[in-house]
């Protein structure tokens, strides 16, 4: 016998179950009820507190990245963590304590004084060495749980002298994910479109996930749009207008050989892989009627998956590859349906408001982003496929063609909000975005790669 | 022929007695003494002279003889007369040839016997003289050996009085011995009762002291614990107070705010999660122990949960200590506390 609290104050003592206590104490009986309790000192000594957790604080995990010591005899020293911070501290997700503020600066576990990093409030740290050559740099590190009190991870990466970003961004991955169970994004590729002023050349840019070391892979004064990534990230596909009509392109993004889709030269738009790489989905455009069509990627007849007087455009498979979602204003203005990608019957997925296109699934989840337009704004939208809810992510005003990273933790789109064009990367996880911005010109269309190893 | 045989006789035995001369007096199986040696010698030499003498003279004589025979042989043509006349004046001839020699020995036998008596003579005087000195020296042996005894009797006679001191001195020692054990065996003994007294005294007043401490535990124990009915009697009573007053409920709800805030999943709570989550409490409110009753998350799920439990230690202490328990159990989510 013991007593038990239970959520919502009420005290409920052996025999006096679900009576408030302030009906109770005017009651005389209730002083008999106290001698009893007291004959059962012995008992009550064994009580617990019961405490019900409702919820969880949104909180940026503080950590620590101590710079790498450098022990490379040769060679100025690379800062492998200032890179490893940046790309943690991007995602929101985490809150870096500055350099300044480390009293100690050690390059292992063993090293540590754990107290000393309780006291700046640090929940897990990052310590590490370079050892080797400049040319073939060893990179060793080791996160530690601060308040557990042990080595999460022991890592060696071997590096080399035109590698030290990726190498950066490699060990950023394998932190993300012992930190939030998610696998990391930051070893990705963005492919986008960049506009120069006055429209005289449009660029496709391949860049790393954090817009840096971008490479012009396609310069033409005609529009390029839509660019999609291959599965295995060795391809891209786009549309480019340089026949003076959309026209699907393959292009290796290793080697810049590029060809047409399709061999007729027919017009087509909004590729997109299915998963196993082999066909290309697209919107196809016949009589001036736009319907979804599947391109073996080899080049085999296509075949024809929507018949629909309606525009029906911007094709996405599932994961499995079995169904493929696409945007139709074959309702009230467009809406996502979706349809067996063997063929069938469409069924329309989005329910909020008068306007959801351009779908892109996320990944493991089921949840779908799309281009939500609400009074003259368009915004990026999470929509829930189990429950047809929809989340508005930004603001817009002319937010356009979302993509995730692999992971599905974020998800990248040409952002026009009121304080300029750029491209927008927003967490899911933080609710933080991010702007990427070029130079010069607008960027947009953005397409997130895949895993690269 | 034989007076010269008994000539030579005579000189052989003077010659044979000559070197065998002894001092009189002398031991017979003793030396000769070595100062009458030259002496002895002087004899000698002359002895052997006049031996040479006689001997070169009687082997003349033998060789004469076969010569007379060869003579007698020539002789036949001669007549007996003119013989006869010839061996007598031969003879005349030899006669007084042998006289003169006699009596040139009896002169030579006279000069030898003379030496020998002054040999004798001095001899005499050494034997005289080496016997006094023999009797001198006995005497200083004998002087010598009564000097001897003498010292030894007095070598004796000290030896025999140091010991005797030495023995005196020992039996001194061995009483003194004998008093200082029987002192110090007298002040062990002594000792040994002190000891003993005192033993006997304190293990008196141990035993008062244990009897006083007993009857002092016990009459602390009934007075604790009458205390202590009486504070957890007050305690109970107080802790009711509390709870009927919603002291309670704040300090649960404290406890569960301080958890929540520093409970921070990356990526939210994830959909379905469940977990109860049994802590023990340290007085000072500190987390000792966290034990995972339920739960079905992943390994960083439960991470994330095990952080903001030790963030969160130090607990908030409860308003009134009454209220404090050693164990305390988290759950989430909340549908499932009604159980």
């Amino acid at each position: 016998m013991k007593l038990r609290y239970v959520v919502g104050g009420k005290v409920c003592p052996p025999g006096g179950e679900g009576v408030p206590p302030s009906t109770r104490t005017r009651r005389p009986r209730s002083r008999a009820l106290c001698l009893a309790i007291l004959a059962l000192l012995p008992l009550a000594a064994s009580a617990q507190l019961d405490i019900v957790i409702t919820r969880s604080t949104q909180r940026a995990i503080p950590i620590a990245v101590v710079p790498f010591e450098w022990r490379v005899t040769l060679g100025l020293p690379y800062d492998f963590a200032e890179i490893v911070e940046a790309d943690l501290e991007r995602t929101g997700q985490f809150a870096p304590r500055g350099r300044e503020t480390m009293i100690t600066r050690p390059t292992r576990f063993s090293e540590m004084r754990l107290t000393n990093w309780r006291i700046m409030d640090v929940e897990a740290v990052l310590v590490g060495h370079v050892s080797g050559t400049e040319a073939n740099p060893t990179v060793e590190f080791e996160l530690v749980d601060v308040y557990a009190g042990e080595s999460l991870l022991v890592y060696r990466l071997q590096s080399s002298r035109d590698a030290f970003r990726a190498t950066a961004h490699r060990i950023a991955d394998l932190v993300y994910e012992q930190l939030t169970g998610a696998r990391g994004m930051f070893s990705t590729r963005l492919a986008y479109v960049q506009v120069t002023p006055g429209r005289e050349e449009f660029r496709l840019i391949v860049a790393d996930a954090d817009g840096q070391n971008p490479i012009v892979v396609l310069r033409s004064t005609d529009p390029i749009m839509s660019p999609s990534w291959s599965p295995d990230g060795a391809y891209l596909a786009y549309v480019s207008f340089e026949a003076g009509y959309a026209e699907v392109f393959v292009q290796e993004v290793a080697t810049g050989q590029r060809r047409p889709l399709s061999p007729d030269r027919t017009s087509a738009s909004a590729p997109a892989w299915s998963p196993d790489g082999r066909f290309l989905a697209v919107a196809r455009n016949v009589n001036a009627n736009s319907d979804i069509y599947i391109y073996p990627i080899d080049g085999g007849s296509p075949r024809r998956l929507t018949r629909h007087s309606a525009t029906e455009t911007e094709p996405e498979f599932s994961p499995d590859g079995e169904r493929v979602y696409f945007t139709s204003d074959r309702g009230i203005g467009p809406q996502v349906y979706v349809v067996p990608a063997r063929g069938g019957q469409a069924q329309r997925v989005s329910f909020t408001g008068s306007y959801n296109a351009r779908p892109r699934l996320q990944p493991d989840r089921n949840q779908i982003a799309v281009v939500h337009q609400q009074d003259g704004r368009f915004r990026i939208g999470l929509m829930d496929l189990r429950d047809e809810s929809l989340r508005l992510l930004t603001d817009g005003p002319l937010d356009e063609s979302p993509s995730f990273a692999p992971n599905g933790r974020a998800l990248i789109f040409g952002a026009g909000t009121t304080a300029g064009r750029g491209l927008g990367v927003y967490f899911i996880d933080s609710g933080v975005m991010r702007l990427l911005r070029a130079p010069e010109g607008i960027l947009r269309e953005p397409a997130w790669g895949p895993y690269e190893n | 022929m034989d007076r010269l045989k008994a000539l030579i006789e005579r000189v052989a035995r003077s010659l044979r007695t000559g070197p065998g001369v002894r001092s009189p007096g002398a031991n017979p199986n003793a030396p000769p003494l070595p100062m009458l040696r030259p002496c002895s010698w002087s004899v000698g030499g002359h002895a052997a002279l006049m031996a040479f003498l006689l001997i070169g003279f009687a082997t003349r004589i033998q060789t004469d003889e076969p010569a007379f025979g060869t003579i007698a042989i020539d002789g036949v043509v001669l007549d007996d007369e003119a013989v006869q006349r010839e061996i007598q004046r031969l003879d005349e001839l030899e006669r007084a040839a042998v006289i003169e020699r006699e009596q040139e020995v009896e002169r030579l036998l006279e000069k030898i016997e003379e030496q020998q008596e002054r040999q004798r003579q001095q001899e005499q005087e050494l034997s005289a003289l080496s016997s006094q000195a023999e009797q001198a020296r006995q005497t200083l042996s004998e002087q010598q050996a009564e000097a001897s005894r003498q010292l030894s009797a007095m070598q004796q006679q000290q030896q025999t009085e140091r010991e005797r001191l030495a023995q005196v001195e020992r039996e001194r020692q061995e009483e003194e011995e004998r008093a200082r054990a029987a002192e110090a065996e007298r002040q062990a003994a002594e000792a040994e009762r002190q000891r003993a007294e005192e033993q006997t005294r304190r293990l008196a007043e141990e035993a008062e002291a244990a009897q006083r401490q007993i009857e002092e535990t016990e009459r602390r124990r009934r007075e604790a614990e009458l205390a202590e009915r009486m504070r957890r009697e007050m305690a109970e009573e107080r802790r009711n107070e509390a709870i009927e007053s919603g002291q309670l409920d704040e300090y649960k709800a404290r406890i569960r705010q301080r958890i929540e805030s520093n409970w921070s999943p990356p990526g939210g709570i994830p959909k379905g999660l469940r977990w109860v989550v049994l802590l023990d409490i340290l007085p000072g409110n500190e987390v000792d122990g966290i034990r995972f009753e339920a739960f079905n998350g992943t390994e960083t799920d439960r991470r994330y949960i095990e952080t903001a439990i030790r963030r969160s230690s130090p607990l908030p202490a409860p308003p009134i200590p009454e209220l404090f328990e050693r164990q305390m159990r988290l759950r989430y989510p909340p549908t499932e506390a009604g159980e």
